[in-house]
């Protein structure tokens, strides 16, 4: 056993070095930074070593519950971020091997350690800071290691729920949406002041003198009441029960030999058959390519989320900054917040929709080669498809907006129109991008992959491009103090916009069809665990 | 307990599975001798795939009984993982892994101490012509490759009964032969080997005794003179008898157009 522990352990650093990339400047890039974010814990567990014993014990008894909460919450979120992008060894997997079940729920909470060491090392300060006093015996600050287990065996319980949660269809889209907005709560707490309303609420459950945090605080302090054993212990049984519930679970629900369960069949297809009446607006192969591409966009669980996340997280982002300038609503961001959520929701959707419109096609993209239809009808189709659906977010985004903050209707046509002048931009410029650098994208994937160095350097570029465009406007509008200044340049942008398509349309067929067989390659490849594949944004 | 060399390699009885109300393997009843090469077919959803789960204790069945090597699955399902080497699809690999640390690490999980298990990847990877992508992640090999660094993965310990999903899937010409001087050479030496395989004429080559399975349901069994003298049509290939077998109907009595 103490062998396959060892194993096992040591595939997880071959693994969490394998994401790594492995030669060059990127290596070591990654290396300073991976060793900078380290470096910055165990500076807080240095903090914590010399700070400890300088501290009065009233106000130690006061600072370790809230210390303890605040590790307790980022251990217990920092792991679904990770989870998200797969730095986890997938004990399922080993169900094949000849370990048993105890064993392997026993590894998997050992691995866990590996999730957030963050926490760990910072914990591991906290008691030595806490056996350098000397009113704390030093069985005591050795309690404060009981606070491990616990978080353990309840991030497990939260990350197997999560696994699972992400096996199911939309039910997966919305978990990732919240994932993925947790990164806004930081700001939302700073920037409006709801941080500080929050703050005796926090304080009040960091004190609260059932909650673990506070008896393990308790306990590491000193007071060695029968009841505070006896509540941590409960504490931990409870996660641990969760644990092994939901790992238990996951042993059953698990399909390592993913084609052998006869899927359940979907009880209603989603076929969308509004989108057949596209039929009736345009001819075929181009209805056809925009009906193909709107239904398999439509099912496809990473440009739902990619969706969602245009419409809702785009709109909740800009909202800390349009509370805190409520106060001055002459303030910039409080006349075109409409502008603003509309062309990020758009940068968001940009990868998949305009940049690399041939990524999710994959080695299906070869069909436009051999097929009778022209790559430029091919092109236009997939463009008026990506079209439509920032359209609809743009719609989306105008019926939210309004539910957060006033949003006049200036500001709404405003906000149309620039999104109209970034689209047509984008598109030409994706058009080219998109035979030169075809990208393969994984569509059954919901998480972001990093897409490789160069292509991200265009994404930037392209983003860069249509802020200035953007900003040309306002730049008229603030010279000529005339929304009709605005407006004029946006349309007359829009115009040029329109010219350069069909300019760079040509090309960009004619690119394609001379390099072919080098982008058929590039779209035919597995998408690389390193980098290499298509991002949210 | 230990393993008797004269018991079967597998005896199923009545086995079966049922996911949402669908009959997945419905009363199958198969004996599997040691040291035989025994393919098992049937159309894509006949069972296959599940009966494998059930034979690896990664499936519960609803009714009937698993033996292997002698042992009763579930109960005993540890001894019996420790026996058995599985090529599955690929999705039971490690993605992260290169070829070389993927082989090591299954060998210390099938007990081998590490030097061991990384002198036997190593090699592995060499006979399996692997060795010149060492440093390529699993991630990154092409179907081929994945099987291939499945099927070291399942010699790495010498199992005694293979368990192999379609293992021919995606290898080319050179690879499938290496696989196939490999396992009848195993089976010389005493491995049972089950296999899955939709190429009929290597599984009409290679194996000893065959099962057609559909619908869950073993339709017929027997060594390849067995199945040609129970054919009703005097079919001589394993492909007509299979087609025969699984009722194929012929495309242009229900297409007139084409």
């Amino acid at each position: 056993m103490k062998q396959q522990i060892l194993a096992i352990i040591w595939a997880q650093f071959r693994i969490t070095r394998n994401h790594l990339p492995r030669t060059g400047v990127g290596g070591v890039v990654m290396w300073i930074i991976t060793g900078l974010w380290y470096a910055m814990f165990v500076a807080l567990a240095v903090l914590a070593i010399s700070g400890i014993p300088t501290l009065t014990l009233e106000l130690l008894r006061q600072a370790l519950p809230i210390a303890l909460l605040v590790l307790f919450v980022y251990n217990q979120t920092i792991p679904l971020f990770t989870l998200s992008t797969g730095w986890s060894l997938q004990i399922s997997k080993l169900q094949v091997y000849p370990i048993r079940d105890n064993d392997l729920f026993g590894l998997e909470v050992l691995l866990r350690i590996t999730s957030a060491p963050e926490f760990i090392i910072v914990l591991l300060g906290g008691v030595i800071g806490l056996a350098r006093r000397p009113d704390v015996p030093l069985f005591a600050a050795l309690c404060l290691l009981l606070f491990i287990p616990l978080n353990l065996f309840l991030q497990l319980a939260v990350r197997d729920f999560v696994i699972h949660a992400f096996a199911r269809n939309r039910f997966r889209e919305i978990i990732t949406i919240f994932v993925v907005s947790i990164g806004i709560i930081p700001q939302l707490l700073i920037r409006t002041g709801l941080g500080i309303k929050l703050k005796p609420y926090f304080l009040l459950l960091a004190n609260g003198a059932a909650t673990p945090w506070y008896t393990a605080a308790a306990v590491s302090l000193g007071q060695f009441s029968t009841r505070n054993f006896a509540l941590l212990a409960a504490w931990t049984l409870l996660a641990g029960f969760l644990a092994r519930r939901q790992f238990a679970l996951g042993l059953v629900q698990d399909d390592a030999f993913r084609g052998g369960t006869p899927a359940r069949a979907s009880k209603k297809d989603a076929s969308f058959p509004i989108l057949d009446s596209i039929s009736n607006l345009f001819q075929d192969p181009t209805a056809a390519i925009v009906q193909k591409e709107l239904r398999s966009l439509l099912r496809m669980p990473r440009f739902r989320v990619v969706f969602g996340m245009a419409c809702i997280f785009s709109t909740v982002l800009f909202l800390p900054l349009r509370i805190e300038h409520a106060d001055k609503p002459s303030g910039f961001l409080f006349n075109n917040y409409f502008v603003a959520v509309n062309l990020y929701g758009l940068l968001i959707m940009a990868d998949a929709l305009l940049l690399n419109i041939f990524g999710v096609d994959r080695s299906a993209a070869q069909l436009y080669f051999v097929s009778p239809t022209p790559l430029a009808t091919v092109i236009k189709a997939k463009n008026l498809a990506a079209a439509a659906f920032i359209l609809v977010q743009n719609l989306l985004v105008a019926i939210l907006t309004p539910l957060f903050a006033h949003v006049s209707p200036a500001s709404i046509v405003a906000g149309f129109i620039a999104s109209a002048v970034a689209t047509i931009n984008l598109m030409w410029a994706g058009n080219l991008l998109s035979v030169s650098m075809a990208r393969p994208i994984d569509p059954s994937s919901t998480m972001r992959k990093q897409a490789g160095g160069k292509v991200q350097l265009w994404i930037l570029i392209c983003t860069i491009g249509m802020a200035i465009l953007v900003g040309f406007a306002y730049l008229a509008r603030w010279a000529f103090d005339s929304e009709w200044a605005l407006l004029a340049v946006l349309l007359f942008e829009f115009a040029i916009g329109v010219v350069v398509y069909r300019v760079a349309l040509d090309s960009a067929v004619e690119r394609g069809m001379r390099d072919r067989e080098t982008m058929i390659d590039s779209l035919s490849k597995t998408s690389s665990p390193v980098g290499g594949s298509l991002g949210l944004g | 307990m230990s393993i008797a060399d004269e018991v079967p390699a597998i005896e199923i009885t009545g086995l079966e599975k049922i996911y949402h109300g669908f009959h997945a393997v419905d009363g199958l009843t198969i004996t599997v001798p040691q040291r035989c090469f025994f393919g098992f077919l049937g159309p894509n959803g006949a069972g296959k795939t599940t009966t494998i789960k059930m034979l690896m204790g990664l499936a519960q069945p609803d009714a009937g009984s698993i033996r292997v090597l002698g042992l009763p699955m579930p109960e005993k399902s540890l001894e019996i993982r420790r026996e058995i080497g599985l090529v599955p699809d690929d999705s039971l690999l490690f993605d992260y892994l290169t070829g070389v640390e993927y082989l090591e690490f299954v060998g210390r999980l099938y007990g081998l101490p590490k030097p061991q298990a990384k002198e036997r990847g190593g090699e592995l990877l060499q006979l399996f012509q692997l060795a010149e992508n060492n440093r390529k992640l699993i991630g990154e090999y092409s179907k081929g490759m994945r099987k291939r660094v499945a099927m070291a993965a399942a010699l790495i310990h010498r199992p005694k009964l293979f368990l192999m999903d379609e293992p021919f899937e995606g290898v080319d010409a050179v690879g499938a032969r290496l696989m196939k001087d490999i396992l009848i050479d195993q089976v010389r030496h005493g491995a049972t080997v089950f296999l899955t395989s939709h190429v009929l004429e290597v599984v009409e080559r290679l194996c000893d005794e065959v099962a057609i399975i559909n619908r869950g349901k073993i339709v017929t069994q027997g060594s390849m003179a067995d199945l040609r003298s129970r054919s009703a049509t005097g079919a001589s290939s394993l492909e007509e008898i299979f087609v025969n077998t699984v009722g194929a109907e012929r495309y242009t009595e229900k297409l007139d157009w084409l």
